[in-house]
């Protein structure tokens, strides 16, 4: 038992550790703010929104649509040009950031849309009858009534996140997913392989856990 | 001037494959302090027009003129302050279920920027009026639906509204609870003055607590009038359709048939009662003078606003004929109208 335990470096696997979850939630909070906005602009554009704008709905949905459809590890290499400029290396947990928010903004975005039209149409036409503005709309009905929503969705996006990280480390950017590839399956460490995955599993129940846990405690539905 | 005038007002709803038509040139004008009625079958253009009122949606054609003011003429925040002077409940409530019921209250307040202490204040007011005083803290979700609507009257009353409009707001309740709700409009109607436009299909509301009713069919108003005058002589075949069912009687056609069926050797008279006369013993009186042996084969009174309105038929023998001509004039002496069937 003990030979198993030593073939892990723990200061590494801790370092690894670190790296997964800077680079998950980093760029969690980057994709939760832009998400938001973008989400916010397709909800007020479409149809039959409260700015039905054709023009920008239709751009940002196919860019919204666009971004979805390219595997993840394909965009990070696409944007390998312009990682270099905005972080001025393509190597390390800081270059992987640029990719995994432009991957999770989308998403977030759709996710956010979603979750602002299952809010009741009445309850935003009671507001507008009280002469609500757009703003007012924004703040006080659809944030504080999508909230559940939004929360699961900022969950199912980390998790998304924490798998990405796995795969930008298989391409330099450190962080678990470069520990269980590099060492775990180039150096058949099977010791490693089987920790690192154990510790990236715990990592997205504990979000969806969490997730849940908050959604549920604010939901007085 | 009239607090509130629709003039020729139309709308039509772009669809596919043909366009709707809601509105076909609705006009009418509800004076400061009334509760005016709108009842129509389903589809008629009720909530269409309601929300034409506060603009909700824009009309296709026509104007909407608010205590003088063309609300086309408004810029839109002028026309958000507009709406912060008209309340408005709905037939689902549409209560905020994120907020506590004194949030739900304070929300108008917020969008209109009162100061903090008075919403709280205002707040305090509202929930004692509407009688829900110990649920400030509680979410809509644990009420009923009846207290729900409370919430949403409370809601619709925070801004010192001229205007309430009410769109279905007891359809969803049960007819004890349609009772609770109609008396507390009706309160806040004497109580504070408020002009209420009320949307139902139920005649029974329009029967309670309305002044004045309009009824709607396929975009249009058919009739129009004073409650009591149009329970006691509605024109169009459509209101007779809504009276007969309040009054629980039968359409008068299907009536007059079945009767006459029963009645072969008979002559039938319809009596009319409306207004104030039917507090005084008229037909006793009446039979007491006259010769003529009239026997009351169906009756049919309720009160409109407080009054007595409604019908009786009588039927006279055939054979005993003789004193139904004087039997006739004493009642319309009477003020009583008199319609001969048979
Ligand atoms: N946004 C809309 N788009 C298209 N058609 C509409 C729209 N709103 C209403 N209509 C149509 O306009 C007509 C009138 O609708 P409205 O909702 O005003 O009727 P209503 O009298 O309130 O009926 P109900 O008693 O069922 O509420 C209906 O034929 C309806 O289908
Ligand atoms: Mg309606």
């Amino acid at each position: 038992m003990s030979e198993l335990w030593a073939a892990i470096d723990w200061t590494q696997m801790a370092e690894a550790l670190k790296q997964t979850l800077y680079m998950s939630f980093v760029s969690l909070f980057y994709a939760v703010i832009g998400g938001t906005l973008v989400g916010i602009a397709l909800y007020l554009t479409q149809p039959k929104g409260l700015h039905p704008n054709a023009v920008i709905y239709r751009i940002l949905d196919i860019w919204v649509n666009l971004f979805r459809s390219i595997p993840f590890i394909i965009l990070m290499i696409i944007m390998f040009p312009l990682t270099k400029i905005l972080v001025g290396s393509i190597l390390g947990m800081k270059a992987a950031i640029p990719a995994l928010v432009l991957s999770a903004v989308p998403f977030f975005a759709r996710l956010t849309m979603i979750a602002f039209n299952e809010v009741d149409k009445g309850t935003i036409e009671a507001v507008l009858s009280m002469g609500a503005s757009t703003f007012d709309v924004l703040w006080k009905v659809l944030l504080p009534e999508a909230a559940p929503a939004l929360v699961s969705a900022i969950a199912v996006t980390g998790i998304n996140l924490v798998g990405y990280t796995s795969m930008a480390g298989a391409i330099g950017s450190g962080g678990l997913g470069n520990l269980a590839y590099l060492y775990g399956f180039a150096r058949r460490n099977n010791v490693i392989l089987f920790f690192s995955t154990a510790v990236i599993v715990l990592i997205v129940f504990l979000i969806q856990f969490v997730g849940d846990f908050v959604s549920r405690l604010i939901d007085k539905r | 001037m009239s607090l509130i005038q629709l003039e020729s007002i139309t709308k039509t709803f772009k669809a596919k494959p043909v366009n709707i038509e809601a509105l076909r040139g609705v006009s009418i004008q509800v004076e400061a302090g009334q509760i005016y009625g709108i009842v129509g079958y389903s589809g008629a253009g009720k909530s269409t027009l309601i929300r034409i009122i506060n603009q909700l949606e824009t009309q296709s054609s026509g104007a909407v003129i608010l205590n003088g003011v063309n609300l086309s003429s408004l810029s839109k925040p002028q026309l958000r302050k507009k709406r912060q002077k008209i309340g408005m409940i709905f037939q689902h409530f549409n209560l905020l279920w994120s907020r506590t019921i004194a949030k739900n209250i304070e929300l108008p307040m917020e969008i209109a920027g009162v100061a903090r202490e008075i919403r709280k204040k205002k707040v305090r007011e509202l929930i004692d009026l509407v009688g829900l005083s110990g649920r400030e803290k509680d979410y809509p979700s644990t009420l009923s639906g009846g207290q729900k609507q409370r919430v949403g009257i409370a809601r619709a009353l925070a801004n010192q509204p001229d205007i309430l409009l009410c769109d279905e707001a007891t359809s969803a309740l049960d007819p004890k609870t349609t009772v609770s709700i109609l008396e507390l409009l009706q309160k806040i109607n004497q109580e504070l003055g408020l002009t209420i436009i009320l949307i139902t299909h139920q005649m029974e509301v329009i029967q309670k607590i309305c002044h004045r009713v309009a009824i709607m069919s396929d975009g249009q108003i058919v009739e129009e009038g004073e409650v009591s005058e149009v329970f006691s002589t509605p024109k169009h075949s459509i209101t007779k359709g809504f009276v007969a069912g309040v009054m629980g009687v039968e359409v008068e056609e299907e009536l007059k048939e079945r009767l006459l069926s029963l009645y072969p050797d008979a002559h039938l008279l319809k009596l009319n009662f409306a207004g104030a006369i039917t507090d005084e013993p008229i037909l006793a009186n009446v039979i007491q003078k006259s010769k003529a042996k009239a026997s009351i084969i169906h009756a049919s009174i309720t009160h409109v606003s407080g009054k007595p309105i409604g019908f009786l038929i009588v039927a006279i023998d055939k054979k005993h004929a003789s004193g139904q001509k004087e039997f006739v004039s004493l009642l319309k002496k009477e003020g009583v109208k008199v319609e001969v069937i048979s």
